[in-house]
């Protein structure tokens, strides 16, 4: 019996490094002096340095200018995500009507879709209203899947908060709309922080929607990290920068709210 | 406000602004595909063409060929690899915790960058992939491993794998650990051996979850883009060119908008399909 629980870890431990081995990679990729990049064998003992990050840093146009424009257009998405799901949310999570699950499975079904398949009218579309290369248009497409993403998320939150608070409340004369703002708001707050943060994550990992819309002066923190690539000479390490930096508040998110991503992200699948 | 409208009262903001989003470009593209687009030439109606186009095309029937394929092998690996993880993580006491923690690292990182970081690991004699399989004795192709159209599509499948199997092992984990203790007790009591336990108590009870999660993981890896998009750009030729990267190139690198837009309807359609069959299994089950 001990040996077995001895080969479990061994495997466990297996697993483990393997799923962890790609990003430690490029983590160590981004702290490397370029002279080791391309060893045979791959070289994983160097002195380590901050160079790229600091060059990244201080070369306009490199990384703050993208890192901003990221910030600002997922950050307005994920308010105005949040400002249109909470009573949708609500809604579905506290009501019986007609076209309920109809309308809980448009939702889903926008939030599966290929988003290619809206994105290239779309294109056409906000060219014409001049809205291509502006931070409006990334902060305007996202809502495409953020909203759906939330009022799912947000559903399954006000789910778990009690009727009975509800109940007490509008025997004390609230109406709906102010229990729901005074009572059932605050007590689902937590869920409200971890949607907002989990909205925003994936607004921040996008590629496709900057890439048809943000033309040069709205581009992400993924885009500009692509871009590496066409530079004479690609500059691995620049690149392995960017992406630790894409990776970091993502990273961080999912590792501390990793209770509610899998059952949010099975959208209902699991009760 | 009587409560019968309240509820249809507080979607309505977000269904107006995704109407707004989706219906209208899709009513876009349904109108231009009846449409002959070309920079100068007269637009003019064109019936059914672009859709006899799309369909004959061979472009198009090799991307829903490779998406298809894709699709399919992926979600195979990662449920038997998942599987296997969860059932593993569950048999032990301690550290699941930690082991969780680890395990969703992989699903937080961004498509692109999963791209990004493979894209480097197949590097052509440099890469580690390239070095790792020299030193097993199964030299990569001399092209480097993302120049052959077969170890191309591979290396594709592996970082879907890579990213995603994570998600698949934490949701049947997940559904392990919420199994009722006292059935499985019981049968260990009457004298039912693990493998038993496993394949006629634990299996049945979360096949639905499993079968859930492969239908959401395909409908995802339908939509594949990014990692096609940083690692392959379809190529080598058009051997991993996925039906989003098809229509990305024909929308909006070529801009054969009446193509394009006709595709976007037949693609369209295809995700319907498989999104009503989960719906199906899911929020309509049973109605309620």
């Amino acid at each position: 019996m001990k040996w077995m629980s001895f080969i479990r870890y061994l495997f466990i431990f297996i697993i483990l490094g393997l799923f962890m081995f790609p990003i430690v990679w490029i983590a160590m990729l981004s702290v490397k002096p370029p002279q080791y990049n391309f060893t045979v064998p791959p070289t994983f003992i160097f002195p380590p340095t901050l160079d790229h990050y600091i060059a990244c840093l201080i070369t306009p146009g490199y990384f703050v200018a993208p890192v901003y424009n990221s910030i600002i257009s997922s950050s307005i998405a994920t308010v105005m995500a949040l400002a249109f799901a909470t009573p949708a949310a609500y809604a579905f999570s506290r009501f019986r009507f007609r076209f309920k699950n109809f309308l809980m499975g448009w939702y889903l079904g926008l939030y599966l879709a290929p988003p290619i398949v809206f994105l290239v009218p779309l294109y056409f579309i906000m060219q014409k209203l001049g809205l291509v290369g502006t931070h409006a248009a990334l902060w305007i497409s996202y809502q495409m899947f953020s909203i759906p993403l939330a009022v799912w998320l947000l559903k399954n939150f006000f789910d778990e908060v009690p009727k009975e608070i509800e109940e007490a409340a509008m025997l004390d004369g609230c109406g709906v709309l102010k229990t729901m703002i005074y009572i059932t708001l605050p007590v689902g707050a937590p869920g409200l922080i971890i949607t907002a943060l989990l909205v925003f994550v994936f607004c921040w990992n996008n590629l496709l929607f900057p890439m048809a819309l943000a033309g040069r002066t709205a581009r992400t923190l993924t885009i500009s990290t692509m871009e590496q690539f066409r530079m004479i000479g690609v500059t691995w390490n620049y690149i392995a920068t960017g992406s630790v930096l894409i990776m970091l508040i993502p990273a961080i998110v999912f590792i501390i709210f990793r209770k509610y991503l899998v059952r949010g992200l099975m959208f209902g699948a699991i009760r | 406000m009587n409560s019968q409208k309240l509820p249809y009262f507080l979607i309505l903001p977000s269904i107006i602004f995704l109407f707004m989003l989706t219906i209208y470009p899709m009513l876009f593209a349904l109108y231009h595909s009846f449409l002959y687009w070309m920079i100068g030439s007269p637009v003019r109606f064109i019936g059914l063409e672009n859709y006899i186009n799309v369909i004959s095309s061979s472009l198009f029937q090799n991307a829903l060929i490779v998406t298809l394929k894709f699709s399919g092998i992926v979600v195979a690996i990662e449920l038997f690899l998942g599987l296997i993880t969860a059932l593993i993580i569950a048999g032990i006491r301690r550290g699941q915790g930690i082991i969780s923690a680890i395990l969703v690292m992989p699903i937080s990182v961004a498509p692109v960058v999963a791209g990004i970081i493979f894209r480097n690991l197949y590097m052509k004699e440099t890469g580690v992939v390239d070095y790792l399989l020299t030193v097993i004795g199964l030299p990569p192709p001399p092209e480097g491993i993302l120049g052959n159209s077969n170890t191309a599509f591979l290396g594709l499948i592996v970082t879907d794998v890579w990213e995603w199997t994570p998600f698949i092992a934490l949701i049947i984990l997940a559904s392990l650990l919420s199994l009722p203790s006292d059935i499985i007790e019981a049968a260990k009591v009457d004298g039912a051996s693990d493998w038993q336990v496993f394949r006629y108590i634990k299996l049945p009870l979360i096949k639905p979850t499993i079968f859930l999660a492969a239908m959401l993981r395909f409908m995802q890896a339908y939509n594949t883009f990014d990692i096609v998009y940083v690692e392959t750009r379809g190529g080598p030729g058009i051997a991993t060119q996925t039906l989003s990267y098809h229509l990305f190139l024909e929308g909006l690198a070529y801009f054969h908008l009446g193509y394009a837009s006709a595709l976007t309807v037949v693609v369209s359609l295809i995700a319907v399909v498989l999104i009503n069959i989960y719906l199906m299994f899911t929020i309509f089950k049973g109605g309620s």
